[in-house]
């Protein structure tokens, strides 16, 4: 592989990173604060796990519904009660993560593969739209998402929800309750 | 507009036309399979289908291995258990099945426990997450010209114990080989040859429509359009004519190799929710749903509608409408089509004339927003857009 090949994958493999990390808090936060994305989450049955990964071997996302709010996992452990996302490049994963391809767009361009049942992929997506909604500027949602969703707070006010979370530890990683995973191998 | 990025996949052999039947044994010699299963249900079984696919097997000195035929109308886990079982005790080295949907996925099912080396088929519940696997050689002979899973990616199988309806999306469900012969479709009353071949129109105008649309599925779904508006009343009026049940197999055909590669959207969300809450029958839920949803879909898919003018209608007609009324024109044109097969033969306009009850749409409508075709579809719909057009075609 060429260097320039291997620092664009390395970079985008940190920006990946990085986003994913901020998606939790925006998912974690908006879960307390916008009605329509906790009703969503309400819905997820408890111990449900998700997980957006940024190709087979970049960075991923893991989080449980623990009560009415979310825990962000250290692994996941395929079982077929669960629902992960796998992007199919590190490309295809910078392209959603940096706003540039709404999730729809990215299942349109087969740029993901999907284990787990479609139907509980659907809520997720749901949420994804509305947290992109806050994070990105309307700029970027108007080509991304097939309605730009209304907001319930100020952008600045998710932001700083997000950081005072990330400063009081909320966004750690925690391991998963052994009772919640099947004898599928991981 | 041609997507940044694509992917088409239409892999199975067609073998369509008279005696298509006898040329499966060559087909099954050239695929590596001289003991076949054979898939197939009940009624097929008491009206000479099966014979008829028997017969033409013996023909060419095949036997099969093994004969199932107890295939309920859904799809399930423990049918699909019960045939691999059967399959490995009989021997058997390749699937032909012959039937409507549910055999047909029931057998994309068997083919993955068995090609998979698996022993619960949940485990593969996604989207394109199932590699290749072991070879099966698998033979799908469609008895019905509306589902057109014999060129599809998708299969759909009921798991009785969780109650789970199980979703599986991958390239390596589609056959080896796909039979479209005459003589499987003559028998099929009136009214069902209507309602299927709007399930394939369905089909097609959903995938020219769609998220996932390329130039590939684009071609596929405008041939298919324009066989069946060309074939549809003579087929039903005369269902012995082969010309005209050719033709509407050939359209449900491509409509599945269009939609496999392109998705449908709302029209089937929507669908798949009455079908499970209510019972609707899938192609009669299409036929009442389809102009509907596409008035809703309307300002996001307008001059892809316009377009499909010229495929549903001569090229005078299409000539002779103004540019911005040739999308209402299509609507107009689906709207005369199903009231015409209502006179013809009694297919329903209404979703009360199918028994579906008000206290259900908001259920329908849950279940619409969470099914996996509403992510393809060009625009949003959100429980409220969903039981507004429950409300508008009830």
């Amino acid at each position: 592989m060429s260097l320039k090949k291997r620092l664009s994958l390395t970079l985008k493999k940190n920006i990946c990173a990085i986003v994913l990390y901020f998606l939790f808090g925006a998912l974690k936060q908006l879960a307390a604060c916008d009605t329509r994305i906790a009703k969503e989450i309400s819905s997820w049955p408890e111990g449900m796990v998700y997980c957006l990964k940024a190709s087979k071997n970049g960075p991923f996302l893991c989080f449980e519904k623990s009560g009415d709010s979310l825990n962000r996992l250290k692994e996941y452990t395929p079982d077929c009660r669960n629902v992960r996302i796998t992007f199919k490049s590190i490309d295809s994963a910078f392209l959603v993560l940096t706003g540039q391809l709404g999730l729809s767009g990215s299942y349109s361009a087969h740029g993901f593969i999907l284990e787990g049942d479609v139907q509980k992929t659907m809520s997720l997506c749901r949420c994804a739209d509305l947290a992109e909604g806050y994070l990105f500027p309307r700029v970027m949602t108007r080509r991304i998402l097939k309605e730009v969703p209304e907001k319930e707070h100020c952008t600045l006010n998710i932001y700083g929800r997000i950081l005072l979370g990330m400063f009081t530890l909320q966004y750690r990683q925690i391991c998963a309750a052994p009772q919640q995973y099947l004898s599928r191998k991981a | 507009m041609k997507p940044a990025y694509y992917e088409f996949q239409n892999s199975a052999k067609i073998l369509a036309g008279k005696y298509a039947l006898e040329n499966i044994p060559t087909e099954l010699e050239n695929l590596g399979c001289k003991s076949p299963i054979l898939l197939t249900d009940n009624v097929l079984a008491k009206i000479g289908t099966m014979q008829t696919v028997l017969d033409a097997l013996g023909a060419g000195g095949i036997v099969p291995a093994a004969v199932f035929t107890d295939i309920p109308a859904d799809s399930s886990d423990q049918t699909v258990n019960a045939i691999a079982a059967l399959y490995r005790k009989s021997g058997c080295d390749g699937i032909v099945a012959a039937g409507g949907g549910s055999v047909i996925d029931t057998a994309k099912g068997v083919r993955m426990l068995l090609s998979q080396d698996i022993t619960d088929i949940l485990e593969l519940m996604g989207c394109e997450c199932i590699g290749r696997g072991r070879q099966i050689p698998f033979v799908i002979i469609p008895t019905t010209s509306g589902t057109g899973s014999e060129s599809t990616l998708v299969a759909v199988i009921k798991n009785v114990e969780k109650q789970v309806k199980m979703e599986f999306i991958s390239y390596y469900l589609q056959p080896d080989a796909a039979v479209l012969d005459p003589r499987m479709t003559v028998s099929l009353p009136p009214k069902m040859t209507a309602s299927t071949a709007m399930d394939a129109l369905c089909h097609a105008i959903e995938a020219y429509s769609c998220l996932q649309k390329n130039p590939l599925s684009d071609a596929y779904a405008s041939a298919a359009i324009k066989m069946i508006c060309s074939n549809l009343y003579t087929a039903v009026k005369n269902g012995r004519d082969e010309e005209a049940r050719m033709a509407l197999a050939n359209g449900s055909l491509m409509a599945g190799a269009a939609f496999s590669n392109s998705m449908v959207g709302i029209v089937h969300a929507i669908g798949h929710a009455l079908g499970g809450i209510c019972g609707v029958p899938h192609a009669e839920a299409m036929t009442i749903l389809l102009p509907y949803c596409l008035e809703y879909n309307m300002d996001k898919c307008e001059e892809d509608y316009a377009k499909l003018l010229l495929f549903m209608t001569d090229e005078e007609t299409y000539a002779s409408t103004p540019g911005q009324e040739r999308a209402s024109k299509t609507v107009e044109m689906i709207r005369r089509m199903t009231c015409r097969l209502h006179e013809m033969c009694g297919l329903p306009l209404t979703l009360q004339e199918v028994g579906v009850l008000e206290k259900d749409f908001e259920k329908v409508a849950q279940a619409a927003v969470n099914d996996g075709a509403m992510i393809v579809n060009p625009k949003k719909a959100d429980t409220a857009d969903v039981i507004s057009i429950l409300k508008r075609a009830w």
